[in-house]
């Protein structure tokens, strides 16, 4: 057993190492980028038949919802292992804000703390399941080790639950209130949200100063309790 | 997702994890975009052939 990742033994996927990882990575790299240029050639020669007079419309109608069913299938692949950039426009609800913000926090936040540890507060006070779960998800896919849930007690439990459920070797720590820590945490997704939206644009500073003044409130009441 | 969006992705994605992870992350990317090119070519040959 890898004392590093017990999990490893399990994973009967995964190839046999040929070369160093620097080499399986740049090979990896140019193949990534050959078959995105023919993703890109062969959907516009798809696209193209919805213009195309010889074909019926009810052909024309699966023809875009094969489009639709391949371009979220390849995008929920990107967002797995990306995140954040891989949602853009629209109106976003709640949850789907949520679920970007703390995407933000684990893909931004692991690089801040040098991939190892990071931790989600404030925002996980408004955390659903759905977004803990993605939030555990995208740990695992960052190999983080360490998540500390400053939220709820039922949302840490859930997502305890899910991660462990999913076979994750992801320790869980979590406190019903804030700590001394919660200070530099909030620094932490204040400074990730900063890099996000000036990056990326995706989220107006108003917007996100709305949110994190929203998020200050209610860890100060925390505090304050 | 462009190109360059994919590139700086990928550059972000190198910075934060181990090695043998980020090797797993570009399969599982690289099969997705097999996947998605073969799906294509099928949709266009289907349509063609109607």
């Amino acid at each position: 057993m890898n004392p590093e990742n017990p999990n490893k033994e399990n994973n009967e996927t995964t190839p046999e190492v040929v070369g160093s990882y620097e080499e399986q990575e740049a090979s990896l790299s140019n193949e990534i980028v050959e078959e995105l240029a023919e993703y890109e050639e062969n959907l516009e020669q798809v696209e193209s038949l919805v213009e195309d007079e010889t074909i019926s419309d009810s052909m024309k109608e699966r023809v875009l919802s094969s489009i639709d069913k391949i371009s979220d299938e390849l995008q929920t692949k990107f967002l797995m292992h990306f995140g954040g950039s891989a949602i853009m426009g629209g109106a976003l609800g709640l949850q789907e804000y949520l679920i970007q913000t703390q995407q933000t926090i684990v893909e931004q936040g692991s690089l801040l703390a040098d991939g190892n540890q990071v931790a989600i507060a404030g925002v996980a006070m408004y955390a659903t399941v759905k977004s803990l779960q993605f939030a555990a998800d995208k740990f695992k896919a960052f190999g983080v080790k360490r998540l500390v849930n400053k939220g709820t007690v039922e949302g840490a439990e859930k997502a305890a639950s899910y991660i462990t459920n999913e076979g994750g070797r992801t320790e869980i720590s979590f406190s019903r209130e804030l700590d001394i820590n919660a200070a530099e945490h909030l620094s932490m997704y204040d400074e990730a949200w900063k890099i996000h939206t000036e990056e990326s644009g995706e989220v107006g500073r108003s917007q996100r100063n709305s949110e994190l003044k929203r998020i200050r409130t209610e860890a100060s009441q925390v505090l304050a309790s | 997702m462009t190109k360059e969006e994919l590139q700086e992705k990928l550059k972000s994605a190198k910075e934060a994890t181990s090695p043998e992870e980020r090797v797993k992350i570009l399969e599982d990317i690289r099969d997705a975009l097999k996947s998605a090119n073969q799906e294509l070519k099928q949709v266009y040959k289907e349509a063609m052939s109607e």
